[in-house]
C-alpha cells in the first residue's frame, strides 16, 4: 500500500471515529429531547477521545511529528514530555512488529536451576 | 508527511472541541492538557489556533477558581509559556487585577509567574503590573511557594 492511500485509510479511520461519536451523540440528543432537556448541553464528539488517556495519543501523534527537520526543538520538548507514554513507537510500526516476548533473565535462572536439579538427579 | 495532512483533515474538529469544551480541557489535566499543550506551542501544526485558543483559554478563566485547580494551573503555565498570544489576551484581560483575580492563592501565583517567564513585552508588562503588589507579595512568599516563584523575576 503506499502512502497516499495510508494516509485515505488513516483518514476514513478518523471519520468513522467523529462520525460514531456523532451517531452517538445524536442518538443522545433524541433521548434528551424525549426527556425535554436541552440538546446543546451534549458535548462534542471529540471530547471523550481527547481525554481519554489511550485514544488521546493517535491526536498527540499526528500534532507531534518527531521526524519532521523543522521540529526539531518540539522534538527535544517531545522527548522530555512523552516518555511516559512512548509516543516515538506510534511513529515507528516496525518497532511494535517485533516479538513482544522475551524469557526473562528471572525465567532463564528459574530453567536453568531446573536443569541443574534434573542433572544432579 | 501523513501526521500532517491528517491533522488538517482533523483541524476545524479540533478547533470546535477547543470552542466548545476549553474549560474541561483545562481541568481534566493528562491527556487533555498535553493535548492542549500540543495544539499552542512551538511547532505546531495548527496554525490558525492564535486565532482562537487565546480567546477560549480567556473565557474559560472565568470561573477564578481555574487558576486554583490542581489540573488546570499546570496546563494553563505550560500554554502561557509555550504560546505568547495567550499570554498576552490574559494580560489583557487582566490586565489591572493580575494579582487580585489570577494570584490570590499559590497555584495562581505559579500562573503569574509563568507570564513573567517569557522574556517578551507581555511578560515585562506583568512584571510592571506586579512590582505594584511587590510587599504583598514579599509577605506571602515566606508561607506560600507560588509568591517565592514569582517574587525571583520582580
Amino acid at each position: 500500500m503506499c502512502t497516499d492511500d495510508t494516509v485515505q485509510l488513516q483518514k476514513s479511520v478518523l471519520n468513522e471515529l467523529v462520525s460514531d461519536a456523532s451517531k452517538e451523540k445524536k442518538n443522545n440528543n433524541k433521548m434528551i429531547i424525549e426527556e425535554e432537556a436541552l440538546v446543546s448541553d451534549s458535548p462534542h464528539p471529540l471530547l471523550p477521545l481527547v481525554t481519554s488517556q489511550n485514544a488521546c495519543k493517535l491526536f498527540l501523534w499526528m500534532l507531534y511529528d518527531s521526524a519532521d527537520g523543522e521540529n526539531k526543538d518540539l522534538t527535544g520538548a517531545c522527548k522530555t514530555d512523552f516518555d511516559p507514554w512512548e509516543i516515538e513507537l506510534l511513529g515507528t510500526p516496525s518497532v511494535n512488529e517485533e516479538p513482544t516476548f522475551k524469557k526473562s533473565t528471572t525465567t532463564k535462572k528459574v530453567s536453568e536451576r531446573a536443569s541443574e536439579r534434573a542433572g544432579m538427579k | 508527511m501523513p501526521q500532517n495532512e491528517l491533522t488538517q483533515f482533523v483541524a476545524d474538529n479540533f478547533k470546535e472541541l477547543v470552542e466548545q469544551h476549553c474549560a474541561e480541557l483545562l481541568t481534566s489535566g493528562g491527556a487533555a492538557g498535553r493535548f492542549l499543550r500540543a495544539i499552542s506551542g512551538e511547532g505546531r501544526k495548527l496554525n490558525d489556533c492564535d486565532d482562537y485558543l487565546p480567546k477560549c483559554v480567556v473565557e474559560a478563566c472565568q470561573s477564578e477558581s481555574i487558576f486554583d485547580h490542581t489540573h488546570a494551573h499546570k496546563t494553563l503555565q505550560k500554554i502561557i509559556e509555550a504560546n505568547a498570544a495567550v499570554s498576552a489576551a490574559m494580560f489583557g484581560a487582566y490586565k489591572t487585577n493580575l494579582m487580585t483575580k489570577i494570584g490570590s492563592t499559590n497555584r495562581g501565583a505559579f500562573v503569574l509567574a509563568s507570564m513573567c517567564k517569557n522574556n517578551d513585552e507581555t511578560s515585562k508588562n506583568v512584571v510592571k503590573e506586579m512590582v505594584k503588589s511587590k510587599k504583598d507579595i514579599e509577605k506571602r512568599a515566606k508561607k506560600e511557594k507560588g509568591c517565592e516563584v514569582l517574587l525571583k523575576f520582580l
